[in-house]
């Protein structure tokens, strides 16, 4: 089989694409094409990408010794003069401390995106004095060394996965030892010995921030936030958290998803409201979740004068309590986002005012999970009555077992309400 | 009207079109906006080209009429700045479905025109081909020719251990003496300096002891990194290896720990059952990989026999001598030694030689230590 009629095959591709494309695979595919042709013989070694999977397996001294001869053998026969990204994933304890020095070849190398996934590993320091890198991902290792010093002069991203710490200041020394760091992700912090999880971060030039502290049901959460620059936050939790923040005035985006199961009488935590009050009052997109913490935000809304005046996009689990209010004091929304109905008994019950937003501004609304209930169905027909501008209204049904009968009724009911705006479409899954 | 006039006009109303001629020389006439996304019609663009039918940009001979198409679709859709991140990734996955052969024809014209987001879309497509598949499949897919002997393919350790071996590890030596004599060159008075570096392994190991850090950055890296495949190499030498490097010392017990190392490699590559999937299974196969045989790829430069060239000769004793100095190391208990160093010894005492020129110490520190300044 020759290669007529494949002049513009993959044999026609100069090395360096040949290289590009062996970038995307893991280390050992890339380094098993090898063997494919004769012109494939070498061109593993000059890929810049290198990524390295062990699965952790009970037979173990034979494997282990296995693997770690392949990274050897690859740091060894590797020949490109520096690498973009280094991966190493590992299911095994790390006794295996080979790793440091595959580390340290990397640093060597120039490497800008480091992404390290082995239980309980001991981070080395080189790590923390690396010019070359950019982006750095942890997940379950070790920071604990006394005396950190961290120069990291161009991470601009970070995140850290269940990683666990040694003490208070360590991450805070991370953080600021990356001047450039604009991307801040945190998912499960732990500290080996105390109760109590306090969190501070402090830079001026960071600019997204991303916390999730789901199932960390053991520890209260503290966070603390000097970041004047913020302008994303994502805060998920599902215990108690404080957060203290002085006003963030440059906050563009914001998603909550709190969960706490139990919420201190009716009052709302003073920490979470003047983050609402304060700081979210000038974010642009919103996305929010319910639960008991979110219950007593939406009715401080019923109370106060804040306003959203710039937000555009709200993504919520709507209340049909609350749902008016929420759109009363955001004049300005245009997309209208609702992952669920929830309700209480009242049900649905048409507004005594028009809010300003959905006769003026609102264009598209999706309505997800619907179940066809009857305060669903009034707040959608009271939506599509009164929004005189809306383009698109998209309803998702939930699907729940035999249900095309009830899909095409849902369908039929909704099709025939009166619409507000003539350019509306409708669009029911 | 003139002929110059119904070009002027002509002007005007192509103002917002460019030509474009393909391969087969047919000439097609695209909205300029959506044919400026590709940087190399950009650049011609910009030197004037393009602007008639009788000055066509001529694109490269990879781009072919339909593979055009295909990629003014792509920029007609990515080059309206107003999509949100979602649609684009919808529209990429979307846009990459097709036969493996198209979507070759299709990096190549990318990479032509120089539209960097869409090589990356289709390398990254043609990488999902090849992930898992055996390398019969490959071969087949791509048309790949089947042009390596069989020994070639199969694991290398399965031959003679002499040859490879020596092979490489004179192709390592080479590739340090070059690069030391580079450095030497860049910088003589350090190189200097190493020369009358005569450590005993005492001074080394409190060197050790003492301290990691220093901030040569690279070039004690590179030496760190060159032992380092030295000493894994040395490890796996058997020790009447015939290299000119006469200054190794390796005695018996080395040749010893060698051959039993050799062994539990050569027992873990015979073994073929391991990761399910097949291609994976040749990584097996190169857990070494491809030493030492006479067919090189960007090591051609290292020719066997050229080791004796012109370094100075007393480095390149004291290239053997660490050599040596590993061989005794590696000997003893070493790695226990020194995790019992790193657990006593946590203070920091600045180290005697901030200047190290001595590779082998690098290459420990780093690999046992973190580097502190």
């Amino acid at each position: 089989m020759g290669v007529i009629g494949d002049e513009l095959g993959i044999s026609s591709f100069p090395d360096h694409i040949l290289c590009h494309v062996l970038s995307f695979l893991p280390t050992r595919y890339a380094v098993a094409t090898s063997i494919l042709a004769r012109r494939w013989r070498f061109l593993w070694t000059r890929v810049v990408n290198l990524e390295f999977e062990h699965e952790n397996s009970d037979s173990e001294s034979e494997e282990e010794m296995s693997f770690s001869d392949f990274v050897d053998g690859v740091f060894l026969q590797h020949n490109a003069p520096s690498i973009n990204s280094f991966s190493f994933s590992s299911g095994a304890d790390s006794k295996n401390c080979k790793l440091d020095s595959w580390i340290s070849e990397a640093i060597d190398r120039n490497v800008q995106v480091m992404d390290l996934d082995n239980y309980l590993l001991r981070l080395p320091e080189c790590l923390f004095k690396c010019d070359t890198l950019v982006d750095l991902r942890l997940h379950n290792c070790l920071l604990c060394h006394a005396n950190l010093t961290v120069s990291l002069p161009k991470v601009k991203k970070l995140f850290l996965d269940s990683v666990m710490y040694d003490d208070y200041e360590s991450l805070p020394k991370l953080i600021s030892g990356c001047l450039l760091l604009e991307d801040l992700s945190i998912h499960r912090m732990m500290y080996g010995f105390k109760d109590m999880v306090y969190l501070y971060v402090s830079s001026p030039v960071l600019r997204r921030i991303a916390l999730n502290f789901e199932g960390c049901d053991y520890a209260k959460h503290i966070v603390e936030l000097d970041t004047p620059q913020l302008q994303y936050l994502k805060v998920v939790d599902s215990i108690s958290i404080d957060i203290y923040t002085p006003k963030l005035s440059s906050l563009v985006q914001a998603e909550v998803c709190l969960c706490k199961e139990s919420c201190k009488g009716k009052f709302i935590d003073q920490r979470i409201s003047s983050l609402f009050f304060e700081s979210f009052s000038k974010v642009k997109y919103l996305t929010l979740s319910s639960g008991p913490t979110m219950t007593c935000v939406y009715t401080g809304f019923l109370a106060t004068t804040t306003r959203f005046r710039y937000l555009t996009k709200l993504d919520w689990v709507a209340d049909t309590h609350f749902l008016p209010r929420m759109l009363q004091i955001s004049h300005m929304l245009k997309i209208l986002i609702i992952r669920k109905v929830d309700c209480d008994v009242k049900g649905w019950v048409d507004p005594a005012y028009i809010p300003f937003c959905l006769s003026s501004h609102i264009m598209t609304v999706s309505i997800y999970a619907y179940e066809g209930r009857e305060w669903e169905y009034g707040m959608v027909s009271y939506i599509l009555r009164n929004a005189e501008v809306l383009q698109q209204m998209n309803i998702y049904s939930k699907c729940v077992g035999n249900d095309s009968n009830f899909k095409f009724r849902a369908i039929q009911r909704i099709s025939m309400l009166p619409r507000g705006s003539e350019k509306c479409e409708l669009s029911l899954r | 009207m003139t002929e110059a006039d119904s070009e002027i006009i002509k002007h005007e109303m192509l103002k917002a079109y460019v030509w474009l001629q393909t391969s087969d020389d047919s000439i097609q006439q695209v909205e300029q906006e959506v044919a400026m996304f590709c940087p190399f019609i950009r650049h011609e663009i910009h030197y004037g080209m393009g602007s008639s039918k009788n000055h066509p940009i001529s694109l490269p001979s990879r781009v072919n009429p339909p593979i055009l198409n295909l990629i003014l679709d792509y920029c007609r859709f990515h080059q309206i700045p107003g999509r949100s991140n979602k649609e684009r990734k919808y529209f990429d996955e979307k846009f990459v479905r097709m036969e493996t052969k198209r979507l070759c024809e299709l990096t190549s014209a990318a990479d032509s025109l120089q539209l960097k987001p869409l090589v990356d879309l289709t390398s990254r497509a043609l990488a999902r081909v090849i992930e898992g598949k055996t390398p019969e499949e490959i071969r087949e897919i791509f048309h790949l020719p089947d042009d390596l002997t069989e020994e070639e393919k199969l694991e290398p350790i399965k031959n003679t251990m002499d040859d490879p071996r020596i092979r490489l590890l004179n192709r390592l030596y080479a590739r340090k003496r070059k690069e030391l004599k580079e450095r030497e060159i860049q910088r003589n008075v350090e190189v200097e300096e190493e020369h009358a570096d005569e450590r005993s392994v005492d001074d080394l190991l409190s060197f050790i002891n003492g301290g990691e850090g220093d901030s040569k950055g690279t070039r004690n890296s590179k030496n760190k990194k060159k032992n380092r495949r030295r000493k894994d190499h040395q490890r796996s030498i058997p020790s009447n290896c015939t290299t000119t490097s006469n200054g190794t010392s390796c005695t018996g017990n080395v040749m010893d720990m060698n051959n039993e190392e050799l062994n539990e490699l050569n027992s873990a590559g015979s073994n073929p059952s391991r990761n399910g999937d097949s291609l994976a299974n040749h990584f097996n196969v190169m857990k070494l990989p491809v030493i030492g045989d006479d067919r090189l790829g960007p090591e051609d430069e290292f020719d066997d026999c050229d080791l004796d060239d012109d370094i100075d000769p007393a480095l390149k004793e004291k290239i053997d001598q660490e050599v040596a100095d590993f061989a005794r190391r590696l000997n003893s208990d070493w790695p226990e030694r020194m995790q019992e160093i790193l657990s006593l010894g946590q203070e920091r005492r600045p180290p005697p030689l901030m200047n190290n020129g001595n590779g082998s110490l690098r290459r420990f520190t780093s690999i046992r230590y973190d580097n502190t300044t």
